[in-house]
């Protein structure tokens, strides 16, 4: 939430283009992905240590 | 294109569809569902994307750049944060069988049938236009396809009519099967789910054909848009955007949760809870996925058609249309059709439940006649209303687009629409966290949001279309500029999406907040409250009814018949009587408690909680509970609480006590053990001398007839092995006595050099015999000290006598004191053999030299030192040694002289 607010968002909020693509969009989609990323990662995590946690009761 | 074809196009994906529903109902007849996944359950989730999104971003994307994505990235952030939250709420509507959001809300707050009606109300203002949104985008895009120009003549709007009847009959047919509107509509969500994967694919086919068929991919597109003058503005933010920004954040991450259709498949719909950790990455994904090609199809078409040339909400079928290809265009029609046509359904099925529930069921039930003739069975009623309901839903929804839709422009009618339920946020989310959260308080916040948010965009999009004279956005009401919709009390620099949620949400919290702080709650509120706020604690437990209502068995029967059929009922009642262990009285016929809650939740399900209630109330006899009983229960629940909460902690206490009793026994068996050893050591000492006195002394005894002179030199030898034994059990002694703490010190102030010399004339006698040369070396002062005299002797004694027992004939000796003003040192320094190293550490332990073997015949009793040792560090001093072997040692002591300290 907060990488996606101001004022971190209007660092990357300039006219010049990243990989041919505005540097504003680039920054939206990469957290974007990162964020998923990181749910999937968590949750696995979780979804795993309950298992252990359900094979050991 | 020919219209014909597209029609009959249109019309075989709904038989698709019905195929889908028919198929996913067959297969859960013969056990198996296919919905009872997360990935059906997370492609359920994306109705969220409505035509809105399918053609509408592209539209805001030309205005106001990557502005759009706020609706989406709400949701993301929602996946993180509200998964507690959602996953809360679905247990509670598991629990209480709650079947709608109107019918959650009331629950809530105490089962009551005004706030259901409230919030269904605003349901149907706030998103009725917005499946109109829908039926709008259906007839729009229709006439794109067919290259019709101009407005509106009959026939394609016809079209639209009978979509909209295509599509009721489906819902109907759906949607309604079951009189229990908390059972799974299989079918429908299958559909749905079917309906996300299409607009998925025919959205991406259309990003693909225009950013790499049409352009040479994403670096072309926004090359070319970063040459353009207004194109390249859209590339980074205003400084007013990031305001609008952070709103449409918070709002979308409101409407994902509360929108009626959202609530509908992510809670009711929901089949495990567990599907919820899938969904909560899955969801956000695809919706990255829909968004990645709105921004290169939006420039596309800037720049394909120019700008303003052509409607932008329409580029994503106008453009591969103009460049000829028919197939594709029709392709991505479908998909459009398809966002637009799983909204209606989902939304229109939530609405229709809360109308028929909160709205015309407890009217119904509140007309004297009606309530008689409820004998009468109604369950086809029901379902009856609810089809009444859904036809009138779309009906409205059809009208409002002929109508009304083209004097509203339709691209804020989504936001308008999310702006709407965010209304219900506070009192939903405050309401499963805090118990204080009170109905009056729900009820005021609800209806004064709502207020702010019709009068600060509703009142504004009807000026702007000239309804209402448009000198009241300039002006204000009656002139009074600070009452202006648009800035009201002043407030400027936001747009209007934000204005609105800014003050409705200003004015709804703390309305809400206060209210609740101020008013009182009825007794079945306070219960309510506390089975929502610990919801984990209390589905545990299913059968801990608070409320002891009996019935006649008769009386909740024929209730339940008259709603669910008689085959039913009796099997619902008898299945839940046999899990619960119940036993049914059949001479009094008066049903369990619990029986009787199971029935009010069996028909919450049915008509919602509040006319369940209703019902179940007018059959009972109620011992109403006081506010103060229902408080004595909590604070009952509360008390265990505490109780429980001070035994853990006495519990801690205890191990913590049981840890240091560990620790100390474990002491006391280290020093058990050195006890152990030093008993052995002294008796081993002290059977030496005895056994040489009893070998001596049987000499003696046995040979009468000794010579003189050799009897005495036996008889001497006995004499001082026993002294040596007394000296020994002397020191023995003393050691005891110095380790248990009986000994104290015996305090005096005396001269140190007077004492040194002392010790030393006692020990000279003893060095002139072996010649050895002993000195001693003392400052001129007398160096008073306040200290145990004769204690600090002994050590000295012990030092000398050491000293002078280790040093070879003709050796040195030297007794050194100094003054280091609080400190005085004492040194004996000789050129004896001197001592290992290794060994230096343990010089100072008891029997050290016993135990030594390098000492071929013991000399002294193996204790000096270790009382020494005892006897400087009773007086907070300390003793050491340094030595070098063949080289002498020395031998030090330092005594803290207190009284130099103070002075």
């Amino acid at each position: 939430m907060f990488m996606l607010n101001f004022p971190l968002l209007s660092l990357s909020s300039k006219p010049n283009l990243l990989f041919g693509v505005p540097s504003l969009y680039v920054y939206i989609f990469s957290i974007w992905i990162l964020v998923l990323v990181i749910i999937f990662y968590v949750l696995k995590k979780d979804s795993i240590d309950k298992k252990k946690g359900d094979n050991n009761e | 294109m020919n219209n014909i074809i597209v029609i009959i196009c249109a019309l075989f994906y709904l038989v698709v569809l019905f195929g889908i529903a028919y198929y996913a109902e067959h297969r859960l007849k013969k056990g198996s569902s296919i919905i009872n996944n997360p990935y059906v359950y997370s492609l359920s989730l994306a109705v969220y994307c409505t035509a809105w999104t399918y053609y509408g971003s592209v539209g805001r994307a030309t205005n106001d750049g990557i502005m759009f994505l706020a609706i989406y990235i709400g949701p993301t952030i929602a996946s993180i944060f509200m998964m507690p939250v959602l996953g809360k709420i679905i247990r509670i509507t598991k629990f209480q069988r709650i079947n709608s959001i109107a019918d959650f809300v009331s629950a809530r707050y105490g089962k009551n049938l005004s706030i259901a009606f409230i919030v269904t109300l605003l349901c149907i203002i706030g998103v009725v236009p917005y499946i109109s949104l829908q039926l709008k985008a259906i007839s729009a895009s229709f006439n794109i396809l067919i290259q019709h120009q101009g407005s509106s003549t009959s026939y394609f709007n016809d079209t639209t009519f009978y979509i909209t009847i295509v599509l009721a009959v489906f819902i109907i047919l759906f949607g309604t099967r079951s009189v229990d509107a908390t059972e799974k509509h299989e079918g429908l969500v299958a559909a749905i789910a079917f309906e996300t994967i299409i607009k998925l694919v025919a959205f991406i086919c259309a990003g693909l054909f225009i950013t790499y068929g049409l352009f040479n991919g994403f670096g072309d597109i926004f090359y070319k848009a970063s040459q353009s003058q207004t194109l390249s503005k859209l590339f980074v933010f205003k400084q007013a955007d990031y305001i609008s920004w952070f709103f449409m954040i918070i709002c979308s991450m409101m409407a994902f949760l509360f929108l009626p259709r959202q609530f509908q498949v992510s809670v009711i719909e929901n089949v495990d809870e567990s599907h919820l950790k899938k969904a909560a990455w899955l969801f956000p994904l695809y919706l990255l996925i829909i968004n990645v090609f709105v921004l290169p199809i939006a420039f596309g078409g800037e720049l394909l058609f120019g700008k303003g040339m052509m409607d932008a909400d329409t580029y994503v079928l106008a453009i591969p249309l103009h460049s000829g290809n028919h197939l594709l265009s029709l392709f991505i029609f479908i998909g459009g059709f398809s966002a637009a046509t799983s909204m209606i359904i989902v939304e229109t099925i939530a609405i229709s439940t809360m109308v028929s529930n909160s709205m015309v069921m407890p009217f119904l039930l509140g007309i004297p006649a009606l309530k008689k003739r409820i004998d009468i069975s109604f369950s086809k009623d029901i379902i009856y209303i609810r089809r009444i309901s859904i036809l009138l839903v779309l009906l409205l929804a059809y009208l409002y687009e002929k109508n009304v839709a083209h004097y509203i422009s339709l691209v804020s009618i989504g936001l308008v629409s999310f702006a709407a339920v965010t209304q219900f946020a506070p009192a939903l989310i405050a309401g499963i966290y805090w118990k204080g959260a009170s109905k009056n308080g729900a009820l005021t916040g609800i209806i004064v949001g709502f207020i702010f948010w019709f009068y600060t965009l509703v009142i504004p999009s009807l000026a702007n279309t000239g309804i209402i004279h448009s000198d009241l956005l300039t002006f204000g009401p009656f002139g009074l500029s600070w009452l202006n919709p648009t800035a009201l009390f002043g407030l400027q620099g936001f747009d209007s999406i934000s204005h609105s949620l800014f003050w409705s949400l200003f004015f709804n919290i703390s309305s809400f907040t206060i209210v609740s702080l101020y008013s009182k709650q009825k007794s079945q509120e306070v219960y309510q409250a506390e089975l929502f706020v610990n919801i984990y604690k209390h589905a545990v437990s299913d059968n801990e009814g608070l409320w002891k209502r009996t019935a006649y068995i008769p009386d909740l029967n024929t209730l339940l018949e008259n709603f669910l059929g008689k085959e039913r009922s009796k099997n619902l009642i008898m299945g839940y009587a046999q899990r619960n262990k119940i036993i049914i009285d059949e001479a009094s016929n008066i049903a369990d408690p619990r029986l009787v809650d199971f029935s009010e939740k069996i028909l919450a399900g049915v008509i919602g909680s509040a006319s369940a209630h209703i019902m179940v109330s007018s059959v009972t006899k109620e011992e109403e509970l006081s506010i103060d009983e229902i408080l004595k229960i909590l604070q009952e629940s509360q008390q265990m609480r505490e109780l429980n909460k001070e035994l853990r902690k006495k519990s801690l206490d205890l191990t913590r006590a049981t840890d240091d009793l560990k620790k100390a026994n474990n002491q006391l068996k280290d020093i058990d053990a050195l006890k152990d050893e030093f008993l052995y050591t002294v008796t081993h000492e002290l059977r030496t001398p005895l056994t040489s006195i009893r070998a001596l002394s049987e000499i003696v005894h046995d040979n009468p007839d000794m010579e003189e002179e050799q009897r005495s030199e036996f008889m001497g030898r006995v004499v001082k092995e026993t002294e040596r034994l007394t000296h020994l059990i002397t020191q023995v002694l003393y050691l005891e006595r110095y380790e248990s703490g009986k000994q104290k010190l015996n305090l005096s102030s005396f001269s140190m050099v007077e004492l040194a010399e002392d010790a030393f004339q006692s020990i000279e006698p003893l060095a002139k015999i072996k010649n050895i040369d002993f000195k001693l070396i003392h400052p001129n002062s007398s160096l008073l000290l306040h200290a145990d005299k004769d204690l600090l002797r002994q050590v000295m004694i012990n030092l000398l006598g050491n000293a002078v027992k280790f040093t070879n004939e003709d050796g040195h000796i030297e007794f050194i004191l100094t003054d280091n003003h609080d400190e005085i040192v004492v040194t004996v320094k000789d050129n004896g053999k001197g001592i290992p190293k290794v060994d230096q550490p343990f010089l100072f332990d008891k029997f050290f030299q016993a135990r030594n073997q390098t000492v071929k015949k013991p000399e002294g009793s193996g204790l000096g030192l270790a009382i020494s040792k005892k006897i400087v560090i009773m007086h907070g001093g300390k003793i050491w040694v340094e030595s070098e072997e063949g080289k002498g040692s020395r031998f030090m002591f330092l005594i803290p002289n207190f009284m130099a300290r103070n002075v």
